[in-house]
């Protein structure tokens, strides 16, 4: 017994030792000359060569903003619940990628940018398509500097290229859900073990309508025809027949029998699925970034309309804290994030020479040997993607279709509208409860619409629909009638 | 070292009765006992009695102030009960609490009843080292996420490929079918957990003094009769404390099990729907800090009320048993 | 001391055991209930073992069409990170799991008391604590604001210090198993408090203390959440955040299906579902195999016991 106690004490004493040394190392010590470093948070992995990038973007920052930037990376799936966090405790911090934006700043969390960002970062601020600014204002206020990249959005059936040649499949004729029928057809009687159309919980169908909260609430406006009035999506005849469609496919075997659960990770790179559905935006040059990312070829075909949104707009918003002691140089921090050539491409695409270089008097990027995953950050959460470098693969061609694209993608008329949901909280959460009951089942086509949205209807005028459509339809209407 | 009484305890036992001989002399003559009590009671004060303050955000429509956590409370507009209203006045809040409390009930009584019976069976068995082999396998599911042993619980259900239907030759789509779910969680949520609960009941046993059991055999009381009247006897203030503790908590369900479990399935949300998805799915999108601390105190003081008045039960039946 | 009284030692063994037909039969039970607890194992090891598209196309099966070590080279990838992690799991788990069980038992052995005047007060001062949650953000400002403990180890240790969960329940075996006429005829041999604490009671509470470090243990190993709030270094990241990481980061990627094309390759290269099955793999394995050691002091306790006249 004695010897237990004997070697228990020992062994505490010495971990003890070891927890109070780990803690020493880990001490870190704050250089301070005169040029500020701020804190900024940023969402993902740490890249690898995180010293190397952020030093030469500091040697930017220090001469354009006169700051420091220290990055601190949160995981994808813990970002949410530790900004949360971070912001409700008040916890200093200078620069953030904004969590739940439009709550949180009503809220009051983050800093009034509206007259800072034309003062500070003026350059970043005037080059922000216009859809950024609008879609962003709460109040007539601008609380974030919004990174320019996909500000439209449509809505597209990718095929594996591999399956299209083999069994010798045309799809250019598709232009919505409704003609996929023949291709699906097509697959499905020559090959049953591979999964037609890979969908699954969380996906959302594409449509005219633009959603005033998110897909998951049924509040809608036709954006195509400028809707004025605040609509249930599953009273909507289009919406509903895609509903119907899918649910078709659903019988046909097309959708998988678990859509509605299923969980399973079909790789883009892989070859156990024939369509899917993908989200697409004007960067992402038709097909090009897909293919890409997928390391093999993608077809896809539009069935939505391009349309700028509000979701869009917010897509990866950077906020300055109110609580930061240098909010002026956050401003400018951000300036130069969104608008040096030198700092982005460092970020982006990694170190320069080693990772890429300028080709083509400085207007294209080759990737070199160096350029590897993990040792650079993604464009759409970096800085403006209009002034990355493009790489050596994107012609001027495509660069031109991008710029008319976005010209000619529909407004949504609610685009900037931000619903107040303070006198509605209850009801709202309710509402979402119900959504979330027969959602899954609707948008993967697992149940029959014809029999579940009445049912869903009348659960949502149960929990207080109506209450919430007049609340946001009046809203809405002093909204439209101040855009004026 | 007796005699070193901090300050702080002196003012934290402040109790209400009169003290016989003078309060400072009870302080010297509990000493010891103090001090045994006090790194907790100093640990609880920082990690609850400090910040469960914070629970007034229930009251308060939450609004952020530039001057920190405390400034914000203090500054945000209190709106009463505002923040408890979803919790009672959709449809589903009376289906909800009902679930809450059968499943909660299900899992009180099957736990115990299964882990006290693995426990006495563990002692009684005559093969030590299986035993040990048998007790490490049991407590593995409790390492196990509820994401994974949902990934598990899929492989068997799963309508197209899963073994179930394929081993019954039946088309059953389970995830579908509510009539199944009250049984398949109530299984898995015990079957998880009897590994670690049944650790407690094994110890006791284990603990229980073998004198008892020499003298039982002396006077040739069969294996049955040692059970029933020395090791479950000696077993029930452990079993009574562990179910009014789990009464306590009647109100909390376990998130994972019944989110993760069913795939969120909407289908069957008439039987997986409890408190603590509700609350989930009703304000994941909102994030609303006020309306989820709402929720929270919501559980706490019915199983608060709940536990005092068992505990209160308990007393009556017997004395001992009784947590305080 | 033990040794000495070898022949009136009275062995666990001895009273706790069936008749051989009654030992099969149950033997028969208890089997067949840890066999459905093990299968759950060995499919996570098969699934961490299976090609990530014979996966897809398959579904989850319980041998696999085509095997694959994919998971596990993922993982290797990251081998120096992994092993950086383990260590801080263990240290953290073995500090936590000392600080707690003394902390734990102490208090519990004040309240179980009849002596101690003031056992029902610190009885209700823990249990409210049961009752109640204080709430995130309140928990995390006082551990970074008052306490200053932000991305260091105390972080993950002080916060789950002290479980009232296992005083309550330590409690009753201080009350059941060390009475009050034992310590009373030290106290007359004049032992001090601490003495009668350390030389007897803790001894006769063996058992009692070994199940509440194995619970401390088991808390310690599996927590992640203290890390995700307090820890910022990756050098401090204990193994379990590090697989939730991971973890968190495909499943983010599985919900955010149809945005393909805006998260980089990185993502999508790893083997997401044999990945997740390794992670448990890696993260399950240490812990379970210290299990036979508390065990250990199940059985030792109660020889101890035995000797108690």
């Amino acid at each position: 017994m004695k010897k237990w106690v004997k070697r228990a004490v020992g062994l505490s004493l010495l971990a003890i030792t070891a927890v109070g040394l780990t803690a020493c190392g880990s001490k870190k010590s704050a250089s301070d000359n005169g040029t500020p470093t701020l804190l900024m948070y940023q969402i993902g992995d740490k890249p690898k060569n995180y010293d190397k990038l952020i030093a030469n973007t500091n040697k930017v920052l220090e001469k354009k903003a006169g700051a420091k930037l220290k990055i601190q990376y949160i995981g994808w799936g813990d970002y949410k619940q530790k900004m949360s966090v971070i912001v409700s405790s008040g916890e200093k911090y200078d620069i953030a990628k904004a969590d739940n934006y439009a709550v949180n700043a009503q809220k009051g969390a983050y800093t009034d940018l509206t007259s800072l960002l034309p003062k500070y970062a003026k350059s970043a601020y005037d080059d922000l398509d216009p859809a950024y600014i609008k879609g962003n204002k709460i109040d007539g206020k601008l609380y974030t500097m919004p990174i320019n990249s996909n500000i439209y959005s449509t809505q597209v059936i990718s095929f594996n290229k591999k399956y299209l040649d083999k069994y010798n499949i045309n799809v250019d004729n598709i232009n919505s859900y409704d003609d996929l029928e023949s291709a699906f057809n097509q697959f499905h009687s020559q090959n049953k073990k591979v999964l037609t159309f890979s969908t699954g919980p969380n996906l959302r169908i594409g449509s005219n309508l633009d959603f005033a909260i998110d897909q998951n609430y049924p509040f809608a406006v036709n954006a195509v025809d400028s809707g004025k009035k605040i609509i249930n999506p599953y009273d909507d005849p289009a919406y509903l027949a895609t509903l119907k469609k899918f649910h078709e496919y659903y019988k046909k075997g097309y959708i998988a029998k678990d859509a509605a659960t299923d969980n399973t990770d079909r790789p883009l790179s892989g070859d156990t699925w024939f369509a899917r559905q993908e989200t697409q935006g004007p960067f992402d040059y038709g097909d090009h970034q897909l293919s890409q990312t997928a390391g093999q070829e993608i077809v896809s075909r539009a069935v939505s309309p391009a349309i700028k949104s509000t979701a869009q707009a917010q897509m990866y918003n950077y906020v300055v804290s109110n609580n930061s002691d240098n909010k002026e140089k956050a401003v400018k921090v951000l300036g130069v994030m969104n608008s040096d050539p030198e700092v982005l491409n460092g970020l982006v695409y990694g170190e320069k020479g080693k990772a890429w270089k300028y080709v083509e008097d400085d207007k294209r990027v080759e990737l070199l040997k160096g350029y590897k995953e993990n040792y650079h950050s993604a464009p759409w959460q970096t800085g403006d993607n209009n002034k990355i470098t493009p790489t050596k693969n994107i012609t001027d061609e495509m660069v031109q279709t991008r710029i008319q694209d976005t010209k000619d993608a529909i407004t949504s008329p609610i685009l900037g509208f931000q619903f107040k949901t303070k006198n509605v909280k209850t009801e709202l959460t309710n509402i979402s409860n119900v959504m979330n009951k027969y959602l899954a089942g609707l948008q993967t086509g697992t149940s029959d619409p014809e029999t579940t949205i009445p049912k869903m209807n009348k659960e949502l005028k149960k929990a207080g629909y109506d209450k919430v459509q007049k609340e946001m339809q009046s809203q809405y209407d002093t909204f439209l009638k101040d855009q004026k | 070292m007796e005699n070193d009484v901090n300050p702080e305890e002196i003012k934290k036992v402040s109790h209400p009765k009169k003290p016989k001989e003078g309060f400072f002399y009870n302080v010297f003559h509990n000493g010891p006992f103090l001090l045994f009590a006090l790194p907790g009671a100093i640990w609880m004060i920082f990690f609850f009695y400090i910040p469960v303050f914070a629970n007034v955000v229930a009251f308060k429509e939450f609004h952020f102030s530039p001057d920190g956590f405390l400034a914000s409370l203090m500054q945000s507009k209190w709106v009463g009960f505002e923040n408890f209203k979803f919790l009672f006045t959709s449809d589903a809040a009376w289906l909800i609490t009902k679930n809450t409390l059968l499943y909660n009930l299900g899992f009180i009584s099957l736990n115990l009843i299964i882990s006290v019976f693995f426990a006495i069976i563990m002692s009684e068995l005559r093969h030590k080292r299986l035993v040990k082999v048998y007790q490490t396998s049991m407590l593995l599911p409790y390492f196990l996420s509820w994401v994974i042993i949902g990934y598990f619980v899929m492989a068997f259900l799963n309508p197209d490929k899963g073994l179930l239907n394929m081993m019954l030759h039946t088309d059953i789509n389970w995830y579908a079918e509510p009539k199944y779910w009250p049984f398949i969680l109530l299984f898995i949520g015990t079957w998880k957990g009897i590994g670690y609960n049944s650790i407690l009941y094994f110890a006791t046993v284990m603990g229980i003094d073998p004198t008892y059991y020499e003298a039982a055999t002396v006077d040739g009381a069969n294996k049955w009769q040692q059970i029933k009247n020395i090791t479950i006897p000696q077993l029930v203030p452990l079993m009574t404390l562990m179910s009014i503790l789990a009464v306590g908590n009647i109100f909390r369900a376990d998130f994972g099990l019944f989110y993760q479990v069913p795939q969120n399935s909407g289908a069957l949300y008439n039987v997986t729907s409890v408190l603590d998805t509700y609350i989930f799915n009703g304000l994941t999108s909102t994030g609303d800090i006020g309306m989820s601390s709402a929720a929270s105190l919501y559980q706490s003081v019915v199983g608060c009320v709940l536990l005092v008045s068992t505990n209160a039960l308990v007393r009556k039946l017997d004395g001992e048993s009784a947590l305080f | 001391m033990i040794n000495k009284k070898k022949k009136k030692k009275i062995d666990s063994v001895s009273v706790h055991s069936f008749s051989k037909g009654a030992d099969l039969f149950f033997n028969i039970v208890v089997a067949i209930f840890a066999i459905s607890c093990l299968i759950p194992l060995f499919f996570v090891v098969v699934i961490s073992l299976t090609d990530e598209n014979a996966l897809a196309t398959y579904g989850y099966r319980l041998w696999p069409k085509v095997w694959s070590f994919a998971g596990y080279r993922y993982l290797a990838t990251m081998g120096g990170e992994l092993l950086r992690s383990l260590w801080i799991s263990i240290l953290v788990t073995v500090v936590g799991t000392l600080i707690n069980s003394t902390f734990t038992s102490t208090y519990a052995y004040a309240i179980s008391r009849n002596t101690f005047k003031y056992r029902r007060f610190f009885t209700v001062f823990c249990l409210i604590t049961m009752l109640f949650s204080p709430g995130m953000v309140a928990n995390y400002i006082v551990v970074t604001n008052f306490l200053h403990l932000k991305d260091t180890l105390w972080a993950l240790i002080l916060p789950m210090a002290v479980s009232p969960f296992n005083i309550i329940v330590m409690r009753t075996f201080f009350k059941r198993q060390v009475s009050e006429s034992i310590i009373e005829s030290a106290r007359i041999d004049g032992a001090s408090e601490l003495r009668i604490f350390t030389q007897i009671v803790i001894p006769l509470a063996v058992p009692g203390i070994a199940t509440i470090s194995l619970f401390a243990a088991l808390g310690y190993w599996n927590d992640w959440f203290n890390a995700l709030l307090y820890i910022q270094s990756d050098n401090l990241i204990p193994l379990q955040y590090l697989l939730m990481k991971i973890q968190a980061n495909i499943e983010m990627l599985s919900a955010s299906s149809g945005m393909g094309s805006q998260f980089g390759g990185s993502l999508l290269a790893i083997p997401k579902e044999a990945t997740r099955m390794a992670m448990v793999v890696i993260a399950t394995l240490p812990i379970a195999v210290s299990y036979p050691f508390f065990q250990k002091y199940f059985v030792r306790g109660l020889t101890i016991g035995g000797v108690k006249e």
